[in-house]
């Protein structure tokens, strides 16, 4: 049968309860948090609805180490959060403003973003440039994933069965660091055609740790390894200099595909210029011109 | 900004509409939201293929499921076809199946889920065919896929007839004109020009898909409620294809969440009559959103050439268009927008010479319909974009040239008629001062590059067609109008009943609008073409008129005094050189036989109701050249002249483009209500038409559509289109001598040239002339980068 | 052989609806879109895509606007739902007033969505810019008014809830 029937709808109240029969109903099992994309997707072969949506995952809280955000904090709620208004934290608000639509993100979760897992996702970018990690609980043991690992392929994540996503951990930003989220898609909200995520920590006058990353352009997010590596050490005002340069470079990773939203010659096109344009923000934001 | 004339109580007003209270209060009907007692549900079993033989098709399994009432296949119905025009398509597919989404089967059962269910049981047997998919390949005479090998046998209702072209097998139809002598013209120019354009398959997406909800009454007779903007058409569509006399078909339309001409025709009806009359139960239909894109119509793409020939002194000299239309898998109302999409070349310029071939192509993909337009925008976008390319090459200004070329007050069109009541210089002119055209434009801001353009269009209403109506006094002294038209959301409720009430004197709550029920109101052409306002206004002014003497002719005999010195205003008769002498029209009714309790008749003649029809006639032509014989006569009802203008800003690296003003000016005759009139510039002008421009496209591949949805079928959202200071819409008014106060149309004319006027202002702003529509950052990055 | 019908284990939920409760069962791939309509017979709420892209669906749950398409009617128990039926008890809402001075309404079939989400946004933005109004109501296709006078009742109806 092609069609979207489930045997049965199960509300759960703990995250035991939840893994326990994600575990139990395997790949016949689909936790339901907002729903905006099971529900779109209607997968016909999925037979138990583990409706996880009532668990107590929806929070940001900031502290001395850094921000820890619930996997069931909705996208509005992180636009809107008091907790993600300083930089760099800010980034992540701002990756929110052109997914979705102001209903549906009422609903999205971050977790089921970077569960659903697609290549133009996002949220994934930003939380790579911030050395993010995924909290990951099972049925018997947890662990913790960089978000950098946390993506397998297209639409495919690195959880096991019977895991839940519950928690995204942002690390203390050190000082002087700034973050830039820029996104082309074909109107003002859409899937992106390209997504790039472009962080600068500055010390001692020079760069000390640079973050590339590319998104919809590979299949999972990536880091541009080769175009941070040319921005480590370098002044800020070299850094504009050679913006175009290393923004080649990080092109130079992208590996996109054709589809009905981009031709894979565009997509690199983009990818080069919103490296650049990222690069030129950030320097701006440490009162560089 | 007023349009009202002192002339004039309630024309001209900016009145809210009549139905806006039950739409805001969510109480309005609409189609998808009927129910009755003990109903069945219907779906729709679709072909997974573009072009393949039926072998057989198995009910079996699906008739035996638990829940299912009835199944049906081509074996249940008539073997008929329906068309408008041409009649090429089944109702369920029979021996073929020529697009994917073609209806094959359908299945009635208790519950929607039971029915969804059953149709994965329907087993179809394919011989899968190889398909025709690109256009220019379905044209060639050496096609390597015929569609329709039984083309000649089909019925052909249209006058004048389907001109097939022998040497072209996927040719459904050939349109010309010829006027003049081009080669004689292209000698003569100082400069020709030649381009060629395509125009994507663009989807109505009307909010509310179609549905559709059938009963058999008592006495056989079929009650259909319908999305429907014909009921006449479809009344006549059920009849041919279920061989059921019209005399026993009702059709009740309510409001319809949208038209834009994807509900003219027959889509979901049948199939709920005919598993009604299996069933004896009654039977709806709603379409997904998926099945209105593949199952029902859309603006088929096109590929045209447009050559033009000029003088220095901007004079154009000659012009040739060819167009392909693609009609998708059958004719659908391709049948007729390919005779008079080709109107655009004939209703703004001043042509002396112009050849025009348009023809109609089958590729096998869904079927392509009536869009807002009917096949104008696209001839239009080839036409401007050579206007303005025509202009630069001699050295004149752009405006300019338009506007020493328009037709005037009495120039003859490309069909030869003499025009009036024109109001193109009026819409131009507005336009070019909005636009600040004359003085230097504005810098874009950082990484925006900014330009400026302009285009014009028409649009015609279509001829022969006719209206009627009837408008009754009732005892209370309401009049009660009753007309076929449809209230789409254009509001066609509300300025119906401004006529009443403008002839009349009353306000406007004191009339009743009593629509598009045929077992009660009359017939109509349809609600499209723009032809409302125009038609059925002047059907009504006619029937008020005749409702006005059997008035006066009653009150005579009450007021004994001669009935043509009587007048009716504000619910009231009163003798014309004596005014003081008057009675209330609800005291033409007396009490029955003394006893009021039973209510009021009237004594004499029965109801005090009249009933007109309103005719538009179009000339006769010469049918090898299309001009007309009597340049007295008209081509169509009337013509709507507009003026687009755009200002953007276009982002080089990227080649996104962001419009930060648009202006529309339209020329509607008399103005009846400012507020809808506004309505439908900025709806069809802001929306729809720069979707057509900027983003809109249903992707095919082999004839499957791989963008079904608002993820990747992309619609300006409101944070994709200007502000509202921004979005300037400009009613200009040039009353039309045979219009009813005056008033012509509006609906269709909204979106003609308004991706023209963008592709000119992206060419201003980066001296790239994109030809191919919808214009995504994509296309332009590719013409600003590729070397 | 005839084919069956699979088993679905139906759920019996209690939805609060514009202040009332409905106690119903439900089978798990319900939405609570169609429950709304099909069952509760309020058919205000409409039907535009199914996949939460066009607004048409829209209803308020516990303050937030959202696309019944997308929720499940099993997991929309215990929340407070208000549909377009719901938002005003005596006369008509300072929205639906806006909406018909301004002329914001033609097919009809956006506005209750358009509506709802309008007034989600307004009860906690009570001064919007025009921009912000835009964004606002970008989840809300609307095909035959190119939102202009929308924008313009919805800036209109802001004035007259703030002067309240």
């Amino acid at each position: 049968m092609s069609l979207f029937r489930p045997k049965e709808y199960l509300r759960v109240a703990t995250i035991s309860e939840a893994t326990g029969l994600l575990k139990k109903y395997g790949d016949s099992a689909a936790a339901l948090a907002g729903g905006t994309d099971l529900l779109v997707a209607k997968p016909p072969h999925i037979e138990y609805i583990v409706d996880i949506s009532h668990l107590p995952l929806n929070y940001v809280e900031h502290d001395a180490k850094g921000v820890r955000i619930g996997a069931l904090t909705t996208l509005n709620e992180i636009a809107a959060s008091p907790r993600l208004k300083e930089e760099p934290y800010d980034l992540i608000a701002k990756s929110t403003l052109e997914m979705g639509t102001p209903l549906t993100k009422n609903y999205s979760t971050i977790g089921g973003n970077l569960c659903t897992a697609a290549p133009s996702a996002d949220m994934p970018p930003s939380l790579m440039a911030l050395d993010a990690e995924a909290r990951i609980t099972g049925p018997t043991s947890k662990r913790k994933v960089p978000v950098c690992e946390f993506f397998a392929g297209p639409k495919k994540s690195i959880l096991k069965k019977g895991e839940l996503l519950t928690e995204i951990f942002v690390p203390k930003a050190p000082a002087k660091t700034k973050a830039v989220f820029m996104k082309k898609g074909r109107t003002s909200e859409d899937i992106a055609q390209v997504n790039a995520a472009v962080r600068l920590t500055i010390s001692g006058g020079a760069c000390k740790t640079a973050r590339i990353i590319l998104g919809a352009v590979a299949p999972t997010p990536i880091r541009c390894e080769a175009a941070e590596t040319m921005l480590e050490g370098k002044k800020l005002e070299d850094i504009s200099e050679m913006a175009e340069e290393v923004a080649q470079v990080a092109a130079n990773n992208a590996k996109p595909i054709s589809d009905i939203r981009s031709s894979a010659e565009y997509r690199k096109a983009i990818a080069k210029v919103l490296v650049k344009r990222s690069l030129m923000c950030v320097i701006e934001k440490f009162g560089g011109s | 900004m007023t349009h009202e004339h002192s002339e004039f109580t309630v024309i001209g007003r900016p009145l809210p509409r009549k139905d806006a209270m039950e739409k805001a209060t969510g109480k309005a009907l609409y189609p998808t939201g009927f129910q009755l007692p003990g109903m069945l549900h219907a779906k729709i079993l679709r072909s997974p293929h573009a072009h393949a033989e039926i072998l057989g098709i198995d009910t079996s399994k699906a008739e035996k499921y638990p829940g299912v009432e009835a199944v049906i296949t081509y074996k249940d119905i008539p073997d008929k076809r329906y068309g408008y025009g041409l009649n090429d398509q089944p109702m369920l597919a029979r021996g073929k199946v020529r697009y994917i989404g073609e209806p094959v089967a359908a299945v009635a059962a208790r519950d929607l889920d039971t029915a969804e269910e059953a149709l994965e049981l329907i087993e179809v047997k394919y011989k899968v065919l190889p398909g025709m998919f690109d256009l220019e390949d379905a044209f060639r005479s050496d096609t390597p896929v015929i569609i329709h090998e039984d083309y000649e046998k089909y019925e052909l209702q249209f006058f004048p007839p389907a001109k097939m072209d022998a040497k072209r097998p996927n040719v459904a139809n050939h349109f010309i004109i010829r006027k003049g002598d081009v080669e004689k013209g292209f000698k003569e120019a100082d400069y020709v020009l030649e381009g060629k354009f395509k125009t994507p398959r663009q989807q109505h997406v009307p909010m509310e898909p179609h549905a559709a909800m059938a009963r058999i009454e008592n006495d056989g007779s079929v009650t259909v409620w319908a999305s429907s903007q014909q009921p006449s058409l479809l009344t006549n569509q059920i009849s041919t294809l279920l061989e059921i006399p019209p005399s026993k078909i009702r059709v009740v339309v309510p409001y319809l969440g949208g038209g834009f001409g994807n509900k003219t025709q027959l889509k979901a009806e049948g199939v709920c009559i005919a598993l009604a009359r299996k069933t004896g139960k009654p039977v709806k239909c709603s379409f997904t959103r998926e099945e209105v894109n593949c199952g029902t119509t859309s603006r088929g793409g096109t590929v045209s050439r447009v050559k033009i020939g000029v003088m220095k002194d901007g004079h154009i000299v000659a012009m040739e268009n060819e167009i392909l239309y693609a009609s998708g898998a059958y004719s659908g109302d391709g049948f007729v927008y390919s005779t008079r999409g080709p109107f655009e070349a004939a209703g703004t310029y001043k042509i002396p010479n112009l050849k025009l071939d348009s023809y109609l192509v089958y590729v096998n993909e869904p079927v392509s319909g009536a869009f807002r337009g009917f096949g104008n925008p696209e001839l239009n976008w080839g036409i401007e974009i050579m206007i303005s390319q025509a202009a630069d090459k001699i050295g004149m200004d752009r405006a300019k040239f338009r506007r020493m070329n328009l037709l005037k007050e009495g120039d003859e069109s490309g069909f030869g008629e003499i025009m009036h009541s024109l109001g193109t210089d009026v819409c131009f002119d507005k336009t070019v001062k909005e636009l600040k055209w004359n003085e230097p434009l504005a810098k874009g801001k950082d990484k925006w590059k900014r330009g400026r353009g302009i285009a014009l269009g028409n649009k015609y209403s279509i001829a022969p067609s006719a209206s009627y109506a009837t408008v009754k006094l009732h005892v209370d002294g309401a009049i009660e109008v009753r007309v076929s038209a449809i209230e789409i959301g254009q509001g066609s409720n509300t300025i119906l009943a401004q006529f009443a009430a403008e002839y009349f004197g009353l306000t406007l709550d004191r009339i009743k609008m009593v629509v598009s029920d045929t077992a009660v109101t009359p017939f109509d052409f349809g609600t499209v073409s723009s032809r409302i306002t125009y038609h059925v206004g002047n059907a009504i002014i006619k029937a008020c008129e005749g409702l006005k003497k059997q008035i006066c002719e009653l009150a005579a005999r009450k007021m004994n005094v001669k009935a043509d010195d009587l007048d009716v205003k504000g619910g009231k008769v009163f003798s014309k050189h004596d005014p003081s002498k008057k009675i209330d029209t609800q005291d033409l009714f007396s009490p029955t036989l003394g006893m009021g309790h039973i209510g009021k008749y009237a004594e004499i003649g029965g109801e005090l109701i009249s009933s007109a029809t309103f005719f538009s006639k179009m000339g006769k032509m010469d049918p090898a050249t299309n001009q007309l014989l009597n340049k007295h006569d008209k081509s169509c009802s009337f013509w709507m002249e507009i003026a687009n203008g755009a200002i953007v800003d276009v982002d080089i690296e990227t080649g996104e483009v962001r419009l930060r003003k648009f202006i529309n000016a339209c020329d509607v005759g008399q103005c009846i209500n400012p507020l809808l009139v506004e309505g439908q510039l900025d709806g069809g002008g802001v929306g729809m038409g720069l979707g057509l421009g900027m983003w809109e496209e249903m992707i095919f591949k082999d004839g499957k559509i791989m963008n079904s949805n608002f993820v990747d079928y992309k619609l300006p959202r409101a944070a994709d289109l200007p502000a509202v200071d921004d979005t300037v819409s400009i009613i200009v008014e040039t009353p039309h001598r045979e219009g009813p106060y005056g008033a012509k149309g509006i609906g269709e004319a909204t979106m003609i040239c308004t991706p023209a006027a963008v592709a000119d202002a992206i060419h201003d702003a980066t001296g790239v002339w994109m030809t191919e529509l919808p214009m995504t950052s994509e296309k332009l990055y590719k013409l600003l980068h590729d070397k | 052989m005839v084919e069956k019908k699979k088993e679905q284990k139906k759920i019996c939920i209690t939805l609060n609806v514009n202040g009332k409760d409905y106690t119903g069962e439900v089978k798990p791939h319900w939405t609570l879109l169609q429950v709304i309509r099909d069952q509760l017979g309020l058919t205000g709420t409409k039907y535009g895509c199914g996949t939460g892209e066009c607004g048409a669906c829209t209803v308020i749950m516990d303050g937030k606007p959202m696309t019944s398409c997308l929720v499940l009617a099993a997991s929309a128990e215990g929340k407070k739902i208000t549909t377009i039926e719901g938002i005003s008890k005596d006369g008509l809402h300072p929205l639906q007033e806006a909406f018909i001075e301004e002329g914001a309404i033609q097919c009809g079939y956006c506005t209750p969505g358009m509506i709802l989400t309008a007034k989600a946004f307004l009860e906690k933005n009570h001064h919007p810019t025009e921009e912000e109004v835009r964004r606002a109501i970008d989840g809300n296709l609307c095909r035959c008014t190119g939102y202009v006078k929308i924008v313009k009742a919805i800036l209109s109806a802001s004035k007259k809830m703030k002067a309240k």
